[in-house]
């Protein structure tokens, strides 16, 4: 059994051990599944490639537009390097916005899209910039013509100085009235405003106004100038009228080629802001696929990960449902079978429990036959005994001792029987224990004398005078020990000491009792084995000194039933001490029951006993017995009659057999004791299984038929202490 | 006087201490009691009555162990707590064998009182 479930100990934890591999291997690859979606997290939280390839063109595209106008208007070939390195960095953006798109075709399309747009916004913006130059140009054609009106202008003005030295005695004259600071400030005014409208087309206006204003001051100059000077006036003022006229023409060209470029341009900034709008639709539509698409991702790596995970839990679950099914099979088979182990060793448990309460009965009945004839030998015997002058005498005396000890066999093996079944009950009454021991030592003085042993009684003064307890079951606790310690022992001593232990808290003293000897010990290694049934030392003991090997094993039931312990200490060939301890209630000393001498004395004389017995013999045994001993006897043969007499007289004792017809000896005594009736009732029986239970039924002492005087008259005598008691009162 | 093979005595002489009147009121009282008692339980035994049989076995047991009749007191022990185990051939042999016994111990039981002075 203890292999079996040790067995399935190991199952059950191997089974375990596997269920945890199991799950172990299931977390493990769920949580490297679960890894899978770390690239996809990766790519969640950076920006996504596409939107920022849009925004770095559509950037880039503005750089350019930008670089391309300032070249125009600046000329500057860094400004045009710049431009095409832009180019050329959309050129690779839009390169990598395909390779992005490569194998997604709605991608591919996006990218197309975006490259047509910042090819078309380029165009724009160069576009834009040639009306921006076709401006500068038309400024310079003004430009020019302030030019070759400056020209004209100087050549005038030498003329007119020539003329006038001539005139005026050659006589440098400033013709223009003016000093040649004037001159230099409008040569800088030309210079500044060629220089403004390099810097901005918007001045061209100005400067024409500047002209005009020009031409004004002129003409104002020529009127308050001397008479001498006209003609080179007139011939100045055709000049400026030409140019005048020129200007006008120019300004009119001018003002005409600026309403188609403000046209141009304002259907080019149309045309720009529409591809930019497409851009930036672009782009959002671009941002929301690529949110799509990284939604998707995201969906079909959770959806993948969701599966494999989902498929690796449902195959690890199955394995461990099979793994559980198998372990529970293997360990269902095995309490099984050690089920039916159980049930088979419960049924040997049963049949040596029966074999034993088979063999106890027998031991019990074989004991009560042996005892029958036995007495009749032992009557025989002591009849022999009282018959002087057979000339047998020491044959008598043979059969006596044969017989006496034939009983010593025979009744330690009903007791242990007895014991063993929990027969025996102990009756708790005060006693003397100085008496007890001192029968004891009565007992036993003969027998140590006879071997020149010293038998010694110390009873220490703390002692107890009324202890209250079995004083029959310890006499027969110290009769086994004090008997062995005699037996093995060939010189020296034995001790009988007896003192009190302790008190314990409930008030009783635990009275230790130690019979030391001097003989020849035991064995260290049968020490431990001495308190069993029919444990000798060795079996030479039994072969030198007899007995059964059931004393020690009786005393130490009689002990331990009593809530006592038993010990032993020995030294091999120095001697043994059997010591026992046992809790006893103290009791006063008049309540011990003075038990009175029993063969041949009077000592029932007036006590009263009523005899039931539907036998006519045991009723006539019993009153001869009890008549020999002064007591008054009433013969009655069934309950009925019991309880009738009852109500009339009062009894001292009532002898009351068991089976009797009509009402039993139980329901009799029931009824006595339901009628108040407390005299003590002895049963009688002749089956020796009735002695368990006669406290149950109401009887205060039993004794089986047939019964020697003595037994009859010891139960007697102690139970008619009692008080007499009233008769029932109807 | 005839030889005692069935009756043993001791135990109610040595309980009556040498009271010979007791020992032959006994030995009447057996001789009274005892016929119709197996024949009670002779009936019993043919009419299968197991309480009955068990009951007088009972009774006529003590009588004859106080005699010292411990043969047939082991019998009627036997039929007091082993008539149902019996076969009714086994109870039958008993019961003849008792009645057999009882029939020579009374007879014996008649010697010893003719022959004890009282």
């Amino acid at each position: 059994m203890v292999g079996f479930a040790h067995n399935i100990t190991a199952k059950a934890f191997v089974g375990f051990l596997f269920l945890a591999i199991v799950f172990g291997a299931g977390t493990y690859l769920i949580y490297d599944r679960l890894h899978d979606l770390d690239p996809v997290v990766q790519r969640i939280r950076e920006p996504n490639k596409m939107v920022k390839l849009w925004r770095e063109t559509n950037k880039n595209a503005n750089t350019a537009v930008d670089y391309m106008r300032g070249y125009i208007l600046t000329g500057d070939t860094a400004l045009l390097r710049r431009f095409e390195e832009k180019r050329n960095t959309i050129s690779l953006q839009i390169d990598s916005l395909h390779l992005l798109s490569a194998g997604d075709p709605e991608r591919g399309k996006r990218a197309d899209t975006l490259s047509l747009l910042i090819d078309r916004k380029l165009e724009e913006g160069a576009l834009g910039s040639s009306l921006l130059g076709d401006n500068m140009q038309m400024g310079i054609a003004i430009d020019n013509a302030v030019q070759q009106l400056a020209i004209i202008e100087r050549k005038r003005e030498q003329q007119q100085r020539q003329a006038i030295e001539a005139a005026l005695n050659g006589q440098p004259v400033d013709t223009a009235g003016k000093s040649v600071s004037d001159d230099n400030a409008k040569s800088t005014f030309w210079r500044r405003l060629l220089t403004k409208r390099k810097k901005k087309s918007e001045d061209t206006a100005l400067s024409i106004q500047a002209i005009a204003s020009m031409l004004d001051s002129i003409i104002a100059d020529s009127v308050t100038k001397p008479v001498a000077v006209n003609a080179a006036v007139q011939d100045t003022i055709h000049h400026a009228m030409q140019i005048a006229n020129e200007l006008s023409r120019a300004k009119t060209e001018d003002f005409e080629a600026r309403e188609i470029q403000l046209r141009e341009e304002i259907l080019l900034l149309a045309q720009r802001r529409t591809t930019d709008s497409l851009i930036t639709e672009l782009g959002v539509r671009m941002a929301a696929a690529e949110n799509d698409a990284t939604a998707n991702l995201i969906s079909d790596a959770s959806s993948e990960v969701r599966v494999t995970t989902s498929n690796i839990i449902s195959i690890l679950a199955v394995g461990a449902i099979v793994l559980i099914i198998l372990f529970t099979i293997m360990i269902r088979t095995d309490v099984r079978r050690s089920a039916k182990l159980q049930e088979q060793m419960d049924n040997a448990r049963k049949a040596a429990e029966e074999l034993a309460r088979t063999r106890e009965e027998f031991a019990a009945n074989m004991s009560h036959e042996i005892r029958g004839p036995l007495n009749s030998i032992m009557g025989i015997s002591e009849q022999l005994a009282k018959s002087p002058g057979t000339g047998n005498q020491k044959l008598v005396e043979g059969l006596v001792s044969a017989s006496q000890h034939l009983l010593g066999l025979i009744n330690p093996v009903l007791d242990v029987t007895r014991l063993n079944s929990g027969k025996i009950e102990f009756e708790i009454h005060p006693f003397k224990v100085r008496e007890t021991l001192e029968d004891v030592h009565r007992a036993f003085r003969v027998s140590a004398a006879e071997k020149v042993l010293g038998l010694e009684v110390v009873v220490d003064p703390k002692v107890p005078a009324v202890l209250l307890g079995d004083d029959v079951r310890l006499r027969q606790i110290l009769f086994n020990l004090v008997g062995n310690a005699i037996k093995f022992t060939d010189r020296g001593s034995v001790t009988i000491s007896c003192k009190v232990k302790e008190i314990s808290a409930d008030g009783k003293y635990w009275i230790l009792f130690q019979v030391t000897d001097t003989g020849i010990g035991i064995e260290p290694s049968a020490i431990n084995r001495i308190f069993d049934e029919y444990a000798q030392a060795d079996s030479s003991i039994t072969r030198k000194f007899g007995g059964t090997g059931l004393g020690l094993s009786i005393s130490r039931k009689l002990v331990e039933q009593q809530n006592g312990k038993i010990m032993v200490t020995s030294v091999e060939g120095e001697g043994s001490e059997f010591s026992f301890e046992i809790p006893f209630e103290t009791a006063a000393d008049s309540q011990v029951l003075s038990v009175a001498p029993v063969a041949g004395t009077q000592n029932l004389r007036g006590k009263k006993i009523m005899i039931c017995d539907d036998d006519e013999m045991n009723r006539m045994l019993a009153a001869m017995i009890i008549t020999n001993h002064g007591g008054i006897v009433t013969e009655c043969g069934d309950g009925e009659a019991v309880l009738h007499q009852m109500q009339t007289h009062t009894y001292d004792l009532l002898v009351l057999d068991i089976n009797l017809p009509g009402i039993d000896g139980k329901a009799t005594v029931a009824e006595l004791r339901l009628l108040g009736r407390k005299l003590p009732v002895v049963a009688v029986t002749g089956n020796a299984h009735e002695e368990a239970n006669f406290r149950e039924a109401g009887f205060d002492a039993i004794i089986i038929k047939p019964y020697q005087e003595t037994e009859l008259m010891t139960i007697i005598s102690k139970l008619v202490g009692n008080p007499t008691e009233e008769p029932i009162k109807n | 006087m005839i030889s005692h093979s069935y009756l043993n005595l001791s135990y109610i002489r040595n309980l009556s201490g040498g009271n010979n009147q007791f020992v032959v009121r006994m030995l009447q009282t057996f001789c009274k009691n005892v016929p119709p008692g197996v024949e009670h339980l002779l009936r019993a035994g043919e009419t299968g009555n197991m309480q009955e049989l068990k009951q007088v076995a009972h009774k006529l047991k003590t009588m004859f162990r106080y005699v010292g009749v411990d043969q047939v007191a082991e019998y009627l022990e036997r039929l007091e707590f082993r008539a149902n185990d019996l076969t009714k051939t086994e109870r039958t042999n008993l019961l003849t064998q008792i009645d057999t016994a009882s029939k020579r111990a009374i007879i014996e039981a008649q010697d010893v009182i003719l022959t004890t002075p009282v």
